[in-house]
């Protein structure tokens, strides 16, 4: 019996090339470059394979643990675009920071790997295995800066909470099994309406699951680790982090959020039990990651909190997909979107010549419309799109999100993160203002636009200003991927 | 009539409780790992009795074969002149706060037997099911290779990425004011 496997090429191919890359990479160890091009060619492979891929029927393979639909194949596409956008914009920092290693790109493909199969995922030992190869390359690489001791401290703290809350998942994981017999997402949740005597149990370990992800996605409480692993992080990985690891969580979170059937009376308190877990956490996201924001002078961490508040944001659209049941294009609009911001921002925020040991700071962008008009315009474009500010991308994922939040009977989350959008817009317009009307600190470092990442960064900021002057077209594109088939 | 297993069970079990005891009580780490030895083989020797006998055989290979080594190796590296750190002298704060951490956890584990005790296991496969169809290793390694060929796959992935990441970490290079010896 021989498993149809056809219509997983994209992920196939993306498992071909990281071997070929780390063949090439042995067969010419002196140089980084055949590494880099065969990533890239990987890369650019699987998104086309993809892309090409892309139809309305999905298909469910490998004994139901492997689902093909256009969410797939739409996030693997994105995923990969998204690694060769930080590879071709991040090369001269990897060379400044002496990181520019072969092995930086194997661990990148392996991350892309972990991340797609995670959000194709149907079962859960399949989702622990994908998450363990999205986040082992994570923990490595957040520590590839190896002389500089935050980089060091940033990798094992990632490591060793990574490495419990993947502990959390298994023991959770393990209670699902034990109570309905089976780690097949659709069976657990056909099983789960019943209402048997093992149904403490599997709420049990579908909230131990729940907040495994939550960790992964920083929500508060379980935000802790995010500023420092950003900070200590080299800069393209913590934009990795940011993109490509907090969209996967995200999806694969959704996923298992609806593992369970909450439709039977029966489930009707653990279903409330759930909806005030994700209800304080956003709040709490919204509320630590915007009041500490506006505090912070380094701008690798001001981002960290800023994508704490993110984190808010994208779970009042998961508190949006309870009811009607499983509505995640806002979600989904704000997945694309926030990437589409983050990876210009980190592409940006890679230019700055600081040194590593005290980091890029608010003080260093004094000036820059003098120094660099064209990059001020940049950041400005980025950051605008963060605030939320209409035209820019970052105005229709707040405003989907509020909606599908408020469609939910969330009023008063809604006015929090409205104030939470108040309060944000500060830190984000401060380093604006920061740009155009002072000039020059002494001692402010200076940028160093290169061609790739300023060819990177105008994709990802047309990108935000065409999905914010005409957003229908991409709402209506996401609005037609259903969660589970 | 003695039932056997049940007997076989408490043997295990107390050996289990015993060595773990001396894995934390014990002052010389080499004691510690030969006290973990016997807590690994009374495990084994529970997988046996609940009719898992591949993951019995598996534990003794991989756990008091391969890891047992790497520990003992580990602190044959470690050891050398370092001085023994004395439970007893430590802060009554942290004894009373990994007291309290035991105590809820014991707890948490009593409730749970509780709350497992009225149920049925789940699933297709019962022990007469199993042995019919040639035994645990032959299921075992059909549904690997079948049904579970995907997680397989995605293993050696992520021991690949293990690889790399340690190379990447471990090796010595001659950066600028960077890691040599």
């Amino acid at each position: 019996m021989i498993p149809d496997i056809q219509p997983m090429k994209p992920w196939i191919c993306l498992s071909a090339g990281i071997l070929i890359t780390l063949l090439v990479s042995v067969i010419r160890t002196e140089s980084k470059r055949p590494a880099q091009i065969s990533a890239l060619l990987t890369l650019a492979a699987s998104a086309v394979f993809g892309f090409s891929g892309i139809s309305a029927e999905s298909q469910v393979l490998m004994s139901g643990a492997f689902e093909v639909s256009s969410l797939t194949l739409v996030s693997l596409s994105a995923m990969c675009g998204l690694a060769a956008m930080f590879i071709l914009g991040t090369g001269h920092y990897l060379s400044r920071e002496k990181i520019h290693i072969s092995d930086y790109y194997h661990l990148l493909l392996i991350l892309v790997l972990g991340a797609s199969v995670l959000v194709a995922s149907r079962n859960l030992v399949v989702t622990f295995i994908a998450l363990e190869v999205m986040s082992l390359p994570a923990y490595t690489l957040a520590g590839f800066r190896r002389n500089d001791s935050r980089s060091n401290e940033a990798a094992l703290k990632y490591f060793i909470l990574g490495g419990a809350m993947g502990a959390v998942f298994l023991l959770g994981s393990s209670f699902i099994f034990g109570a309905t017999g089976s780690l097949d997402i659709s069976e657990v949740f056909s099983q789960s309406g019943a209402g048997s005597a093992g149904s403490l149990l599997l709420y049990l370990g579908h909230l131990l699951v729940m907040v495994s992800f939550l960790f992964k996605v920083a929500a508060a409480p379980l935000h802790f680790w995010k500023p420092d692993v950003y900070e200590g992080s080299p800069t393209p990985v913590s934009g990795l982090m940011a993109t490509i690891i907090t969209s996967a969580a995200f999806i694969s979170l959704l996923r298992l959020i609806h593992l369970v059937d909450f439709s039977p009376a029966s489930a009707g308190a653990y279903l409330d039990l759930v909806r005030s877990t994700i209800r304080v956490a956003a709040m709490g996201s919204l509320l630590i990651g915007s009041m500490i924001m506006i505090t912070q002078r380094n701008l690798k961490r001001m981002l960290a909190y800023s994508s704490i508040t993110h984190t808010g944001y994208l779970l009042l659209g998961v508190l949006g997909s309870f009811d009607p049941k499983m509505e995640i294009t806002s979600v989904l609009v704000y997945l694309l979107g926030y990437a589409a911001m983050s990876t210009g921002v980190f592409v940006l925020l890679s230019l700055s010549k600081a040194p590593s040991d005290s980091g890029t700071e608010l003080i260093d962008l004094t000036g820059l419309v003098k120094r660099a008009p064209f990059l001020t315009f940049l950041w400005s474009v980025f950051l605008f799109s963060m605030a939320g500010m209409p035209f820019t991308v970052g105005f229709f994922t707040k405003y989907l999100v509020f909606m599908a939040s408020l469609g939910g009977g969330e009023t008063g989350l809604v006015i929090v993160a409205a104030l939470c959008t108040v309060i944000g817009a500060y830190a984000y317009v401060r380093p604006i203002a920061l740009m155009t009307m002072r000039d020059a600190a002494p001692g402010a470092t200076d940028w160093e636009p290169t061609i790739g990442s300023q060819i990177v960064a105008v994709t990802a900021a047309g990108f935000v200003l065409l999905l914010g002057i005409i957003p229908n077209a991409m709402i209506q594109y996401l609005k037609g991927i259903p969660l589970i088939h | 009539m003695i039932d056997y297993s049940l007997l076989a069970f408490f043997i295990f079990s107390s050996i289990a409780i015993f060595g773990s005891l001396m894995v934390v009580f014990k002052k010389n780490p080499v004691a510690s790992a030969f006290a973990l030895v016997a807590v690994f083989f009374s495990f084994a020797g529970l997988y046996a009795l609940m009719s898992a006998h591949l993951v019995a055989a598996l534990q003794i290979l991989v756990y008091t074969g391969a890891i047992m080594v790497l520990f003992v190796f580990v602190i044959m590296l470690l050891n050398q002149d370092l001085p023994v750190e004395d439970l007893k002298s430590s802060s009554p704060f942290f004894k009373a706060v990994s007291g309290l951490g035991v105590l809820v956890l014991v707890y948490a584990l009593v409730r749970v037997a509780i709350l497992a005790r009225g149920m049925e296991p789940k699933g297709s496969l019962t022990e007469d099911k199993i042995a019919e169809q040639g035994g645990n290793v032959k299921l075992i390694a059909e549904s690997l290779f079948s049904d579970h060929v995907l997680p397989f796959e995605l293993t050696s992935f992520l021991l690949l990425g293990a690889i790399v990441a340690t190379i990447a970490l471990a090796k010595r290079k001659n950066v600028a004011g960077g890691l040599k010896s």
